[in-house]
């Protein structure tokens, strides 16, 4: 929590910060949020009134009466606004200087500028959203491909909040019915039995347990991938880069050792960011410029989450093929026979596996590879999710803390062992639910997430 | 000005104005007792008995308190019963039967020989205020009495309304008036007051029943006391019966809802959840066919029974029709009918944590008067509230209880941070540190610190010790002894020994009990007492779960560290919406601990919370802003 909140102080309560990036622009946008904002409009902004939730066209003066710029301005009346506070947001021309002129009037009226994700938090704060939300509001601002942004967008709409509250209601009702058993054994309640409610511990572990699984795209989707190519000299590694990334990036000879260097583009495959790496080929060189090409390929490589190795596919494999996969054949990779447009193809098993038969050059088998890459990452699916997904790790800990502890509640439930200390668990794992959606929380996790907010949301 | 002075004065001589008298006075406070009927100290109003589910464990912790509801239980005692045997032992709970009358006359005995308690018989009508602060009271006789601390405990006194079907009364208890004056002055203070509503079934005379058709209850063979200082033998004298409503009943009950006062809007005060009139019952379960009944005996000499499960504000007509419909009570007597009373009650987050009010200072709410409802959550607010007035008049620090040290603890936590919107009544699953929080180690958890306040007598203490080393002995001897494989109780059991186990290895089986160790001579016996086995086998058994919670406690231990000082500005805290702001500020949490239970405040606010006590304490070193 230290790093993000520790800034925010002071002993106003009205926060300012520029909401657009920061440099030449079409426009800016400042964003006032707090007690003064409303004053703040009517010190600077003139044009017709501020009605809440209206854009209205009007000049910012200064105090000399001066116009600093044309502007448009809208005011959120607390609390149906972004933060639940007074919210003033002033669209001005992108000039980096007038809008710093802007900023720092409102500062001398009062405001202060916000910490990173503070008007997120006072959102928090002020229960216009859960946790889950301002997360999502986070990851949507970081969005790389349209599938992060869209899946951001349907978790900041609350759909992963919305598919673990009925899991939590669920749970919430299996401890009442123990509890129950527990403080109404005077009465004549009516319970299930043990075994049906050791069922029950598990089916909702089952329900979190597929909610789980959705991580392991939800990773690569947050996160993205590392793709490296690697392989020997001059088996056509940037050709097939280039082929991936679709646009001549990185330089092609036939001069075997030209990638010196690491080359990396970004590119989406079903919309999770790949990140893919061209590197030096692998050989034993006295090239003293080639040969450190050659080592921080290998540490590219080694932190890969995927390598494709390449061979010539027009060639028999050689003792530099092999000198290279040796270094290599320990992380997760696929072997990609190139050059297929060369006719010749040898298609014998490479250390146990069937080569993918490609051509850089024409495009040939490239389609199949991506899928291959697909597959190798652990998700065929590619879009169309009906159910939200977990993206972060503090979701993922989360949902894997809240099975662990229903499995060992219905272990005891199971065993015979008290009620009360089933119940143990079963309020552990409701703590894990809550600490998701933020209900119950812990100073640290707030701080977590809103120490990597950037300014102004 | 006063006609007499006292350090402490308590009004009202129920379950909660008896131990918080006991307490003040042995605190070595001058300390009087207003009760307008000295002849009804102590009266059970509703059902003869004492304990329960959760209710057993807060009697059980008056008494490592120093406090006398468990003496005086286990000494008028007439029915023992262990409940909720079949769970873990966080969650047994002693229950008896009381002999209302014996309990009367022998909780007057333990406070007539208290030094320095004075028993008064008046009404009091005004509380005497200088500015902020009590100075005491007068009564009807226009005598004014002199208190440095005011102890209000007046239970369903104030404003008392009775209803008896179409009929409604002003009155205190069945045949006691109602304290008007004293609640009208109560609500002059400006304090947030409420009503609430509870109820009493009908009493029935033992002759004219048919016991025959009911199953019996008896108590336990081995009874359990609520006090582990009793050591007269607790006996067992008479029964109970059950029975269960049947739906020619409901029907009669359906078809003259417009009589009850429930449902024909006559009652506006809020009634128990947990303990409904049978006309809720049949309203809100209208799927269940019948409800259980217990009959329960008022006394060994009295000739009442008391219809558990039948409270109820019907038409005494209607009363008598239902009865008739019950096998067994078809020609039953009616001694006295059933009513719902209707009564004044302060919201509790008035309160301080140590119950004095934050309105008036020397001024102590304990009991109904703060939205409970149950003998045994009046008396544990009642020895608090008897010790803070002390502490309160010796200018000594308040005494108050973690959430981890007792159930009183969270009881009162629960009461001054939420409020109450229906009778609070007490129970297991309230506590989220239960399994620390047994019968077995209440006088563990709570006899130093009654030591420490004063409460605790040389006797009672020198008693407590005795039993923790007689627990250290025994406990090291299991973890030294190591049973023949070929004892028979293996044997006979299938149970193969590997590698010699020590009894207390052996004790983590689910299957291996103590006492069963004991009685089959496994291990030799001594002078060994039942509550030491069940305190040594539950440390051992459920070493696990207990090791677990304990680490949850130590979470709220470092909440509770941080500290939020009495005068904390909330106003002009940035990034708090003024809702969560009148939420504070009307609270006053004393920690962070607290301040994250209240409703509706959420975990971002109490970030914020915390960064800003963080910037409060270190002032000298001005945050950085970006």
């Amino acid at each position: 929590m230290r790093e993000g909140l520790h800034k925010i102080s002071g002993s106003e309560d009205t926060i300012v910060a520029l909401s657009t990036p920061i440099g030449r622009s079409g426009i800016g946008v400042v964003r006032v949020s707090g007690s003064l904002a409303s004053r703040v409009g009517s010190n600077f902004f003139r044009g017709s009134g501020l009605v809440h939730s209206r854009a209205v066209v009007g000049c910012w003066m200064d105090s000399n009466d001066s116009v600093v710029d044309q502007v448009v301005a809208v005011f959120y009346k607390a609390p149906h606004s972004y933060t639940g506070e007074d919210v003033l947001e002033v669209s001005a021309h992108g000039n980096p200087l007038t809008l710093q002129q802007i900023i720092g009037m409102i500062q001398s009226a009062g405001a202060r500028l916000a910490a990173p994700g503070e008007f997120t938090l006072r959102a928090v704060a002020n229960g216009k959203m859960d946790l889950i939300q301002a997360e999502a509001v986070r990851d949507f601002i970081e969005a790389q491909t349209d599938i992060q942004a869209r899946t951001a967008l349907r978790q900041m709409e609350g759909a992963l909040s919305r598919q673990i509250q009925p899991i939590k209601e669920s749970l919430i009702d299996l401890i009442a019915h123990v509890e129950a058993g527990i403080d109404f054994a005077e009465d004549d309640v009516q319970l299930p039995d043990v075994e049906s409610m050791a069922g029950r511990a598990q089916s909702l572990a089952n329900s979190l347990g597929r909610l789980q699984k959705t991580y392991s795209y939800g990773k690569l989707l947050s996160l993205g991938v590392r793709l490296v190519i690697a392989g020997k000299p001059n088996v056509g590694k940037s050709s097939l880069f280039n082929r991936l990334v679709e646009a001549d990036r990185a330089i092609v000879t036939d001069i075997p050792g030209t990638t010196r260097d690491i080359v990396t583009e970004s590119a989406s495959l079903d919309g999770i960011p790949l990140k893919i790496f061209d590197t030096a080929g692998v050989r034993d060189t006295r090239d003293d410029v080639e040969r450190i090409g050659v080592a921080r390929a290998l540490e590219t490589a080694a932190e890969a989450d995927l390598l494709l190795f390449v061979i010539d596919g027009s060639r028999q494999l050689d003792d530099a093929d092999r000198a290279a996969l040796e270094k290599v054949r320990n992380l997760s990779h696929l072997i990609v026979a190139n050059k297929a447009d060369l006719g010749a193809f040898h298609d014998a098993e490479v250390d146990g596996m069937k080569p993918l038969r490609v051509s850089a050059k024409t495009g040939e088998g490239i389609d199949e590879l991506r899928q291959a890459i697909r597959e190798n990452l652990g998700h065929a699916q590619s879009e169309g999710f009906t159910e939200s997904i977990l993206t972060t790790a503090r979701q993922n800990e989360a949902v894997l803390g809240a099975i662990s502890h229903l499995h060992v509640g219905e272990t005891a439930l199971r065993e015979n062992v008290p009620a009360e200390m089933a119940l143990l668990d079963m309020y552990q794992a409701l703590g894990c639910l809550n600490e998701l959606t933020g209900e119950t929380t812990t100073e640290d996790i707030l701080g977590r997430i809103f120490s990597t907010f950037c300014i102004g949301k | 000005m006063f006609d007499e002075s006292y350090d402490v004065v308590v009004v009202g001589a129920g379950h909660a104005g008896c131990e918080a008298a006991h307490a003040a006075a042995k605190l070595g406070c001058n300390t009087a007792l207003y009760t307008m009927n000295a002849d009804l100290i102590a009266q059970m109003s509703c059902n003869p008995a004492v304990g329960g589910i959760a209710k057993g464990h807060l009697v059980r912790e008056i008494d490592a308190l120093g406090g006398i509801m468990g003496l005086v239980a286990d000494e008028a005692g007439i029915q023992f019963r262990l409940l909720n045997t079949s769970r873990g032992p966080a969650v047994w709970s002693p229950r008896a039967q009381e002999d209302k009358a014996l309990y009367r006359t022998l909780m007057r005995r333990m406070l007539e020989r208290t030094p320095n308690l004075f028993i008064k018989q008046a009404e009091v009508m005004e509380l005497l205020f200088d500015g902020a602060a009590v100075v005491g009271i007068e009564l009807q006789d226009g005598r004014r009495v002199g208190g440095q601390t005011v102890i209000l405990t007046t239970g369903t006194f104030l404003n008392g309304l009775i209803h008896i079907g179409e009929k409604q009364f002003t009155s205190g208890r069945s045949g006691e008036p109602a304290a008007i004056a004293l609640a009208n002055c109560i609500r002059s203070v400006g304090f947030e007051w409420g009503r609430l509503k509870t109820g009493t079934p009908p009493r029935l005379d033992r002759r004219s029943i048919d016991f025959s058709a009911f199953e019996k209850q008896e108590g336990d063979v081995h009874p359990t006391p609520f006090s582990l200082r009793t050591t007269a033998e607790l006996r067992n004298a008479e029964c109970c019966y059950i029975t269960q409503t049947n739906e020619r009943i409901h029907e009669i009950i359906r078809s003259n809802m417009k009589r009850s006062p429930l449902y024909s809007g006559q009652i506006q005060g809020i009634g128990p959840r947990y303990c409904p009139s049978l006309e809720d019952k049949v309203v809100k379960f209208a799927d269940r066919d019948r409800h259980q009944i217990v009959l329960e005996p008022e006394g060994v000499d009295s000739r009442e029974i008391y219809v558990n499960g039948m409270s109820t504000s019907l038409p005494i007509d209607i009363q008598r029709e239902i009865l008739g419909q019950i096998k067994g009570l078809e020609s039953a007597d009616m001694v006295r009918p059933g009513y719902a009373i209707e009564y004044d009650f302060v919201q509790p987050t008035e309160l301080h944590p140590w119950l004095e009010t934050k309105k008036m200072q020397g001024l102590f709410f304990a009991g109904q008067i703060n939205g409970t409802t149950g003998y045994e959550e009046a008396a544990a607010q009642g020895i608090v509230a008897g010790i803070n007035a002390a502490c309160k008049s010796r200018r000594k620090p308040y005494f108050m209880l973690s959430r981890s040290d007792a159930y009183i603890g969270i009881m009162i936590d629960d009461l001054v941070t939420k409020g109450t919107s229906e009778p609070y009544r007490m129970f297991t699953s309230r506590a989220e540190f239960r399994l620390n929080l047994r019968i077995d180690n209440a006088d563990r958890r709570l006899t130093p610190l009654g030591r420490e306040v004063g409460l605790v007598a040389d006797g009672h203490w020198d008693d407590y010790l005795e039993r923790q080393s007689r627990i250290e002995r025994l406990r090291a001897r299991l973890s030294e002894t190591k049973p023949e494989a070929s004892h028979p109780f293996f044997i006979s059991r299938g149970i193969e020994l590997r590698d010699r186990p020590t009894v207390a290895a052996l004790l983590r089986r689910p299957e291996i009990r103590l006492e069963e160790l004991f009685a089959e001579g496994v291990l030799e016996s001594e002078n060994l007492r039942r509550e030491d086995l069940v305190s040594i086998e539950t440390a051992v058994k459920y070493e696990g779960y207990l090791k677990q919670q304990e680490r949850e406690v130590d979470k709220l231990r470092k909440a509770e560290a941080k500290r939020i000082p009495a005068d904390f500005a909330y106003e002009n805290m940035p990034g708090l919406s003024r809702e969560i702001v009148e939420k504070l500020s009307r609270v006053r949490p004393t920690s962070i601990a607290q301040a994250s239970r209240i409703p509706g405040v959420t975990p971002a606010s109490i970030t914020i919370l915390l960064f800003h006590l963080e910037v409060r304490r270190r002032p000298s070193q001005p945050e950085s802003v970006a």
